[in-house]
């Protein structure tokens, strides 16, 4: 359904006007905008065949669609209006309420060394919490063509094994209908892209990942696999001084050279990114940044996988 | 290629071992060990004790992380601002 919808909404949000520029190519093109809205389409109606053919998962599948729909329709806004840096995680938690107030979660909480741990009161914050951080982690995390349907591809792949390997079978058919949905967009966001996901994209697979996580019940060894996405944001934040908008923020973190390469700039001022700790050691092209992403995305998901197992042991 | 694709799994790899060695720190001492004039306290005292503890073991990951970032970035860069 992504592979189908994603050329349809390319031609809809061009037509509107609604095109990003991509600023590390040397002439600079317009790239239809917003087009992971296809993901967030295509998530909401598995999720509905998914409530049909599984009916005994019906609170899950609404509480998901409810997260995925909510966070989607926050991306739209900031799309076509940017909204302020504050506000914006502010209303991505309205996400998590869906999973709070259906009791989609379950507030033992597996982790390592200490076992289960009892987190009744503490838990529902947690998934207020987490929503919106993962959501604006993945956001962040997608600076070049393919970066975040690429990345989230590997996250939900390993998502995926972490359930089958908790003997979590059902668990697993909504991460499956995300890999399908992200794999099928990614064959038009990579390099050089035809879309850009824009927030709409982002904020919903962003979400996605949050709620499948807790309802999942693999929150320690995703936020393993994640390590990635979740030290990007950080240093992104701590660099820049807190939440701030891109436009706020003069001093750029990298450079097209006239090659076509992409270097990271030695200011001190502009902010600290994982794409300028992977440009460190010199100029690369786009899809050779995207692909050191993907390494790293790899290497955390096999930790999170060795975690898990420590878990199991 | 080959030493930058190293440097950037150590990063990830050191992350890893800094959540794991933590989680084993907070569950194994902050939350095991057992003060002798911890009966001194009221147990609602010793639980937000060991909660801010735990807080600030999380907060020590963060900074270990931005130091070696910025270590990696500025001796690999050299800085001209």
């Amino acid at each position: 359904m992504t592979f189908l919808t994603t050329p349809l909404l390319a031609r809809m949000t061009k037509k509107r006007g609604i095109v990003g520029t991509d600023v590390h190519k040397a002439e600079k093109p317009n790239i239809p905008n917003m087009c992971g809205l296809a993901i967030t389409i295509s998530l909401v109606c598995s999720a509905i065949v998914l409530a049909v053919a599984f009916p005994f998962i019906t609170r899950r599948i609404l509480a998901f669609t409810l997260c995925v729909g909510i966070t989607g329709i926050i991306g739209v806004v900031d799309d076509l209006g940017p909204l302020s840096p504050r506000l914006k995680p502010l209303l991505t938690a309205a996400g998590a309420v869906p999973i709070v107030l259906l009791g989609t979660y379950s507030p033992y909480m597996e982790i390592p060394f200490l076992g289960i741990a009892r987190l009744t009161i503490v838990y529902p914050l947690l998934v207020i919490l987490a929503i919106p951080v993962l959501a604006n982690a993945i956001n962040m995390m997608n600076p070049f063509n393919g970066a975040m349907s690429g990345t989230c591809s590997i996250l939900s792949l390993a998502m995926i094994a972490y359930l089958l390997l908790s003997n979590r079978t059902v668990e697993a058919i909504l991460p499956s209908a995300l890999l399908g949905s992200l794999l099928a967009f990614h064959w038009y966001n990579r390099y050089p892209a035809k879309v850009f996901s824009g927030n709409a994209g982002d904020l919903s697979v962003g979400a996605a990942v949050g709620a499948l996580t807790i309802m999942g019940r693999i929150e320690v060894p995703m936020v393993i696999a994640m390590i990635p996405h979740i030290t990007n944001g950080f240093y992104l934040l701590s660099s820049i001084g807190g939440l701030r908008e891109r436009r706020e923020i003069s001093e750029r973190p990298t450079r097209v050279l006239t090659d076509g390469r992409i270097e990271s700039t030695k200011d001190d001022k502009a902010p600290i990114t994982l794409s300028r700790l992977i440009l460190a050691e010199g100029p690369l092209r786009e899809n050779e940044i995207v692909n050191f992403m993907f390494v790293m995305t790899i290497v955390s998901s096999m930790l999170g996988l060795a975690t898990l197992l420590l878990m199991r042991s | 290629m080959r030493s930058r694709l190293a440097s950037l799994i150590a990063l990830v790899f050191v992350a890893w071992l800094s959540m794991v060695f933590g989680l084993f720190i907070v569950s194994k001492v902050i939350f095991e060990v057992t003060l002798r004039w911890e009966s001194t306290l009221t147990p609602a005292v010793v639980g937000v004790s060991r909660v801010v503890l735990s807080g600030l073991m999380g907060i020590a990951w963060l900074l270990l992380w931005w130091k070696l970032a910025n270590l990696y970035l500025w001796g690999k860069l050299g800085r001209d601002g």
